[in-house]
C-alpha cells in the first residue's frame, strides 16, 4: 500500500548569486524572518519550509492551500524528489509522478508522440507498455493530429492536457499536481476531475495544490494549509478553506491599507517634486499665468489622505477625492503648454 | 504491474554511496538516455538537407585539408601524417568534447532535472552517447582514409580496446564533475571554452611530437590530453604507446574519479537549485 510520511521537513531555498545586501530589507519586507542570513546579515536564502509534518495513506486526496510564496510548490517539489530536505525526512511508498511546472518535463522541439515515449521511459515503463497506453493518451488529451507536431507549437492548455494525460495514463501510485490544472477549459477540467477521482478509487494518493476552492472541494477530502512555510492547520477541506478564506480576507484589508498609504505617499512625493520644479520655473517667468496655486491645494488634500490612510479606515474615503481632484492635472506638460499658449495669445 | 518502490529522503543521504547509486541507477535506464541522445542528434541536424551526413563531410574536409597543408611541416611521409591526423582528430574531438559538453550537461537538462526525479547520471550518459555517435561516424571516415593510405591490421591494434574503455570511464567522471561545477559557477563554461580552443594547438594532433626539438616535445608531455590521445592513436597506427602515457592516464583517471566523487557528494543534492 502506498503512503506518504513527512516528518519535520525543512527546506531552505538558496539564492546564490541572487543574494541581496541586508540594508533596507527590514523596513520593506513584512516577513523578513523567513530569510536565511549569513554572519554579515546578507540574505543568502529563504526558509521555504519549516518543520512540516504530515502523513497520507492510500486512497487519500489532499488539498494544499496557502498564499503565494507560502511553500506549496516547494513542498510538492520535495515530494516529487526534485529538491532534497535540509532537515527532517520524507518517505514515500509507491511510484510517484509529479506535474509541478507545466513548461517542464517535455522536450519542446520533439513531437507530442515523442514526448509520450520520453515521459513513459522516464516513468520507468517499457516500450511495450508505452505503446499500449499511446492511443489512450491520444484520446484523453484530444490532441489528434497535433501529436505529430512539436510541443513548442502547442498552447498552454494543449500542453497541460498532454502532460496530464501522460501522467495519469501510466497509473502512478502517488500523483502530485500543482495549480496549473486551471489552464484547461471547463470540459477538460470536468474530465480531469473524474479521472483523479477514479485514480484515487484505485488506492492512489493525490496531492493537489490550487487556488480554486471549487476544484479543491470537488477533488479532495482533506486539506493542508501552509502559511509562511509552516503547516498552519490541517483537516476537512471545507473547514480549512473556510478558515483560510476568512484569514486571507482579514490580511487583505490590512494589506490594502498599507498599499494605499504607500501609494498615497508616493503620489505626494511626486507632487512635492513637481511643486518644487514649478516654483523654480515660476521664478524665472513671472509673466505667465501661475498654475502653482492649484496643486498646492491638491497636495494638501493628498497629504491629508495619506495621513488618515496610514491610521486606518477613513483613508480610503479621504484619499479618493484627493486623487480624482488631481485629474485636470495642472502639472501635466501638455496642459501647461496649452495654457501657456492661451496666455500668450490672450495678451 | 505494480512493483513496490519506497523512497526515503533525509537531510543527509549517504553521500558518496549516493553518487555511485546514481551512476548505477542511471546506467540501468539505457533506453531512456539512448532515446534522449538520439533526439538530440536529430534536433541538431533537423531542417538540414543532408542531416547527419554533415558530420562525415565536415570531418573528411578537415582531415583532407589539414593533411595537404600541414604534412609539408612534418618530417614523416605523407601517408603517415594523414593517418596521424585522421585518427587523432576524431579522438581529440571526443576527449576535449567531454570537457566542453560536461559544462552544459546539467544546465542543458534543466527542463528535466526540475520536473522529474531521475538519476542525474542519465544526462551524463545521454551526452556521452551522443558524442560516441559523432565519434563513430568520424571514425568511419578515418578508417576509410587510413586503409586507403596503406594501413594493414596488426596485433598491436588490439591495444586500442583498453584505451577505449579508459576513455569512456574518464568521460563519465569528467562530465559529472564539469557539469556540477559549471552549473554552480557559470563562469567555468567560458573559462573552459577559452582554454579548449588553445588545446588543439598544444596537443599533438596537427603536429607530431617526434618532429619537435626536445623543449617543445617535453612541453607536450605536461599536457594530459596528449597522453589520452596517445594511448588511443598509437596502437591504431601500429606503434606501441609509451608506458609514460599509460601511467599518466592511469593517475589522471584516478584523480578525476576522486574529484568527481568528492564534488558529487557535496553538490549533487543541490543541483536542482542552481539551474
Amino acid at each position: 500500500m502506498s503512503y506518504i510520511r513527512v516528518d519535520n521537513l525543512c527546506v531552505n531555498y538558496p539564492l546564490y548569486a541572487r543574494s541581496r545586501a541586508a540594508a533596507g530589507l527590514h523596513d520593506i519586507d513584512p516577513d523578513f524572518d523567513r530569510m536565511v542570513r549569513d554572519d554579515k546579515g546578507r540574505v543568502v536564502g529563504v526558509r521555504a519550509l519549516q518543520g512540516v509534518t504530515f502523513e497520507a495513506v492510500a486512497g487519500e486526496r489532499i488539498a494544499l492551500v496557502g498564499e503565494n510564496g507560502s511553500g506549496k510548490t516547494t513542498l510538492l517539489q520535495v515530494l516529487a524528489g526534485i529538491y532534497s530536505p535540509d532537515q527532517g525526512e520524507v518517505e514515500i511508498e509507491g511510484r510517484t509522478t509529479a506535474l509541478v511546472n507545466i513548461n517542464l518535463g517535455m522536450n519542446a522541439e520533439a513531437s507530442g508522440h515523442r514526448n509520450i515515449t520520453l515521459r513513459g521511459l522516464a516513468a520507468g515503463r517499457t516500450r511495450a507498455e508505452i505503446e499500449e497506453k499511446r492511443s489512450e493518451i491520444a484520446a484523453f488529451s484530444e490532441l489528434g493530429d497535433f501529436l505529430d507536431l512539436p510541443v513548442e507549437t502547442y498552447s498552454a492548455g494543449m500542453r497541460m492536457r498532454l502532460s496530464f494525460a501522460i501522467a495519469t495514463a501510466f497509473e502512478p501510485d502517488v500523483l502530485i499536481l500543482d495549480e496549473w490544472l486551471s489552464a484547461g477549459d471547463a470540459a477538460f477540467r470536468k474530465k480531469a476531475t473524474e479521472r483523479m477521482q477514479s485514480f484515487v478509487d484505485q488506492a492512489g494518493i493525490l496531492v493537489l495544490a490550487s487556488h480554486s476552492p471549487s476544484l479543491l472541494i470537488d477533488t479532495c477530502k482533506r486539506a493542508l494549509w501552509l502559511d509562511a512555510g509552516r503547516l498552519r492547520a490541517e483537516g476537512d477541506v471545507k473547514e480549512i478553506l473556510q478558515a483560510y478564506g476568512e484569514e486571507m480576507e482579514r490580511r487583505q484589508v490590512g494589506r490594502d491599507e498599507r498599499a494605499q498609504a504607500q501609494i498615497a505617499a508616493a503620489v505626494e512625493a511626486r507632487q512635492a517634486g513637481r511643486l518644487k520644479a514649478e516654483a523654480r520655473k515660476g521664478r524665472r517667468r513671472p509673466g505667465i499665468a501661475d498654475p502653482d496655486s492649484a496643486p498646492q491645494a491638491d497636495s494638501a488634500g493628498t497629504l491629508a489622505g495619506s495621513l488618515s490612510g496610514a491610521d486606518g479606515h477613513a483613508g480610503t474615503q479621504a484619499q479618493v477625492p484627493a486623487l480624482t481632484h488631481a485629474e485636470p492635472d495642472p502639472a501635466n506638460p501638455i496642459a501647461r503648454l496649452v495654457r501657456r499658449m492661451a496666455s500668450v495669445f490672450g495678451r | 504491474m505494480s512493483t513496490s518502490v519506497t523512497v526515503r529522503r533525509t537531510a543527509r543521504d549517504r553521500e558518496i554511496a549516493g553518487f555511485f547509486a546514481d551512476l548505477v541507477d542511471g546506467l540501468r535506464m539505457t533506453d531512456l538516455w539512448r532515446t534522449f541522445a538520439w533526439d538530440e542528434i536529430q534536433q541538431r541536424y533537423r531542417r538540414s538537407l543532408l542531416g547527419v551526413a554533415w558530420i562525415v563531410i565536415a570531418y573528411a574536409t578537415f582531415v583532407g585539408g589539414v593533411s595537404i597543408f600541414f604534412s609539408a611541416f612534418s618530417g614523416e611521409d605523407g601517408a603517415f601524417f594523414l593517418m596521424h591526423v585522421a585518427i587523432g582528430y576524431a579522438a581529440f574531438t571526443f576527449i576535449a568534447g567531454n570537457i566542453t559538453d560536461g559544462c552544459t550537461v546539467f544546465t542543458g537538462a534543466r527542463v528535466w532535472i526540475q520536473s522529474i526525479a531521475l538519476p542525474h547520471s542519465i544526462h551524463i550518459y545521454r551526452s556521452i552517447c551522443r558524442s560516441i555517435f559523432t565519434f563513430a561516424l568520424q571514425f568511419i571516415v578515418a578508417a576509410v582514409i587510413i586503409v586507403a593510405a596503406g594501413w594493414r591490421p596488426s596485433l598491436i591494434n588490439l591495444m586500442v580496446l583498453p584505451a577505449i574503455a579508459v576513455l569512456l570511464l574518464n568521460a563519465v567522471a569528467i562530465q559529472y564533475l564539469m557539469g556540477l561545477i559549471s552549473a554552480r559557477y557559470r563562469d567555468i563554461t567560458h573559462l573552459v571554452n577559452s582554454i579548449t580552443r588553445l588545446l588543439i594547438f598544444v596537443t599533438p594532433v596537427l603536429w607530431i611530437q617526434s618532429d619537435l626539438d626536445n623543449t617543445r616535445s617535453n612541453f607536450a608531455d605536461f599536457n594530459p590530453v596528449a597522453h589520452y590521445l596517445e594511448i588511443f592513436r598509437a596502437p591504431l597506427m601500429g606503434l606501441e604507446p609509451r608506458p609514460l602515457s599509460w601511467i599518466v592516464v592511469g593517475v589522471m583517471t584516478a584523480l578525476v574519479w576522486i574529484a568527481a566523487a568528492v564534488m558529487a557528494s557535496r553538490m549533487r543534492r543541490r543541483l536542482a537549485y542552481w539551474l
